[in-house]
């Protein structure tokens, strides 16, 4: 049988592997995480055009810029990129083995790392592909609460969106390596997530440069929103980096990353348990 | 990949395109609405068409440029950037990108006010664009004494300025011998008066002259990554935007010597008049100096400053009168000397031109001038604390 080119191989991997990842038991979770950020957007706007005032900071109405960049901040960043990062992010390799049918995959006359990067190319196609639109679809309820303007706020939707995608692709590859390295790479992912970069954030010193919020925070064109002690000690320390060398960052961290995981699929034997 | 897969995600990327279209659409009919021309700060709009003097730097990039870098390793105070953060709890380096302020004329009212004392302050409005956290401005500034309005669905904060310092009290007067027409109670036979007489003194109100009231400055968001710092009624045609009032894209004059800046980091371009007197250029100067309509002074700084200074005369005549000051000066200088090598270096750069009634001078300055001026004074150190009470042992 003729080996596939490294490109065809990732071709063929990516194109199974996005109807996988689309209708799998993820999905469902998939869709609370883009649709509820759009759900809440439609009650404010509803809200909004009852009369009934949704957002007050010292008993003013607040624009909708300010409350799309809240969102941006709190749901987005915090909470849908890196969760949706470690939930696909860690299955990619991880679900292969637990159905047992990686070893279908490794019968094929293909690189091992072709796998790993197909699956992440279809991770990154399905997700942003469901994220985007979701914060397109709240910028378009949300800017023009109380006064806001769509026209002024579209420089900075555009790089929120270059964010979010870029957010998704290095939690993703992040969370490939885990999946393709550690047991139970869910777990190890959660604890990454909610634990350790928590954690690092605040920690004044260096820590906070082994994480990926640290270089992503830095690019979010909007204030940080001030809404509890973690995020007001947080900024006591913050000394965000350049924009340009958190760019640079980012894409090292994805890089590495990914070869690495790559390369742990080419090196690894994966012992199939009954 | 199934139909059905497909279908999901050439819709998704559909619903992106349509609102990035909408989004683009909103975008460029905000601009034209504007009408700001493009390459100049959209700011400018806010900026009406009488301001006398209008600045502008983009302080994200001078803030990321090599000189200021240079200039911050020569010097160890960041007392500036302290003092703005103090005042309403911004990063200046880190939360602003770009500035423009502009400074308008009083109105008629305050011009003929006789009120005696200190000239009024200057009408000034600063707008700064970058990323603010308004909450916490808005209670930064409710900390320190702002009192918050809601001014057509927007906040508007408002502080009243430092009360003037109590002034230090008078010193009493020297007793005086009693005056034959001064009525004071007999004194007893016998007894020496030797209680002073001092004068009632009439009360201070009555003495010193009346006082401007102490300004009030006010915040407000024109936007959310726009804050107007400035007089209150500045602020509030700011928060009401452009259509209440024309803005300076209708001064050609002011907005013709915008344009000729607009590829610099920093510029302030104003009517000479008004920036004379700002920086207190005395009168009897004033005088001497060919008549200028307009001046104009931009700076490209990264490695070093690359600035230029632009003036517009009346006419020809005080265009060439003026030229001659300046080659004047500038040969003088060049034979001077004894002057620091760099300090010589930066005066080759220095170049006169310019025609009709333009007189333009551009010169280039780098970090090793500063390097070679001698230090300035000293901040005053404290006061050497009190001795402490001898303790014993």
């Amino acid at each position: 049988m003729k080996r596939l080119s490294f490109l065809s191989a990732t071709a063929r991997v990516c194109d199974m592997a996005i109807g996988q990842l689309l209708w799998s038991r993820r999905t469902v979770f998939m869709a609370l995480a883009a649709g509820g950020p759009v759900v809440l957007a439609i009650i404010f706007r509803g809200l909004d055009a009852f009369g009934m005032s949704t957002l007050r900071i010292n008993g003013v109405r607040v624009g909708g810029p300010v409350m799309f960049g809240g969102m941006i901040w709190l749901l987005y960043l915090r909470f849908v990129v890196p969760v949706l990062g470690a939930f696909y992010g860690t299955s990619l390799v991880a679900d292969e083995v637990e159905d047992r049918t990686i070893t279908y995959l490794f019968t094929r006359p293909i690189a091992r790392g072709s796998i790993v990067v197909g699956k992440y190319l279809a991770y990154l196609a399905c997700t942003s592909l469901v994220v985007l639109p979701s914060v397109m679809a709240v910028y378009l309820l949300i800017t023009p609460i109380a006064g806001g303007s769509m026209g002024q706020a579209f420089p900075s939707l555009l790089k929120d969106l270059g964010l979010l995608a870029l957010g998704l692709a290095v939690y993703g590859a992040v969370f490939a390596l885990v999946g393709a390295r550690v047991p139970r790479p869910l777990v190890a992912g959660l604890v990454l997530v909610f634990g350790w970069e928590q954690i690092a954030l605040v920690v004044p010193g260096y820590l906070r440069r082994f994480t990926v919020a640290y270089y992503l925070q830095a690019l979010v064109p909007h204030a940080m929103p001030a809404d509890d002690t973690i995020t007001a000690i947080q900024s006591l320390f913050a000394a965000p980096p350049s924009a340009a060398s958190s760019v640079a960052w980012l894409f090292g961290i994805l890089v590495v990353a990914l070869w690495l995981a790559a390369q742990a699929l080419e090196s690894r034997e994966y012992v199939l348990e009954p | 990949m199934t139909k059905k897969s497909r279908y999901f995600l050439a819709g998704s990327a559909a619903v992106l395109l349509v609102g990035l279209g909408a989004g683009t659409l909103a975008y460029l009919t905000y601009y034209r609405n504007a009408g700001v021309p493009a390459g100049l700060p959209a700011e400018l709009k806010y900026v009406p068409a009488d301001a006398q003097m209008v600045a502008y730097a983009d302080v994200r990039s001078v803030m990321a440029s090599e000189m200021r870098r240079e200039l911050e390793r020569m010097t160890t105070g960041r007392r500036g950037q302290q003092q703005m953060h103090e005042f309403a709890g911004i990063d200046f380096e880190k939360d602003v990108n770009r500035v423009v302020a502009f400074i308008t004329p009083e109105p008629a009212s305050q011009a003929t006010d006789a009120t005696p004392g200190p000239p009024a302050p200057p009408r000034i409005l600063l707008l700064a664009q970058g990323n603010f956290d308004q909450a916490r401005v808005e209670q930064f500034m409710k900390d320190h004494g702002g009192v918050i309005e809601d001014y057509h669905g927007k906040h508007l904060v408002i502080r009243q300025g430092a009360p003037p310092f109590p002034r230090p009290p008078a010193p009493p007067t020297a007793p005086r011998p009693p005056s034959a027409d001064q009525t004071t109670p007999p004194t007893r036979p016998g007894v020496p008066d030797i209680q002073p007489r001092i004068e009632p003194q009439a009360p201070q109100t009555q003495a010193q002259p009346m006082r401007r009231p102490p300004p009030e400055t006010a915040i407000g968001f024109v936007r959310s990554d726009l804050m107007a710092v400035g007089g209150t009624d500045l602020v509030r045609q700011a928060l009401d935007g452009s259509a209440t009032t024309a803005n300076i894209t209708g001064n050609s004059e002011l907005m013709a010597l915008i344009h000729d800046d607009a590829s610099s980091n920093a510029w302030v371009v104003g009517q000479f008049d008004a920036v004379s007197r700002r920086i207190g250029l005395p009168p009897s100067v004033r005088g001497q100096v060919p008549p200028l309509r307009l001046v104009g002074a931009s700076a490209h700084i990264d490695g070093a400053v690359r600035a230029t200074v632009k003036a517009l005369t009346n006419d020809e005549a005080a265009a060439n009168q003026l030229r001659d000051v300046v080659r004047g000066a500038i040969s003088f200088a060049r034979l001077q000397n004894g002057l620091n090598p760099d300090l010589q270096n930066a005066l080759k750069t220095v170049e006169l031109g310019g025609t009709g009634t333009t007189v333009q001078l551009s010169f280039t300055v780098t970090p090793d001038i500063f390097k070679g001026l001698p230090p300035g004074p000293r901040p005053p150190s404290p006061p050497p604390a009190a001795e402490p009470p001898s303790t014993p042992k």
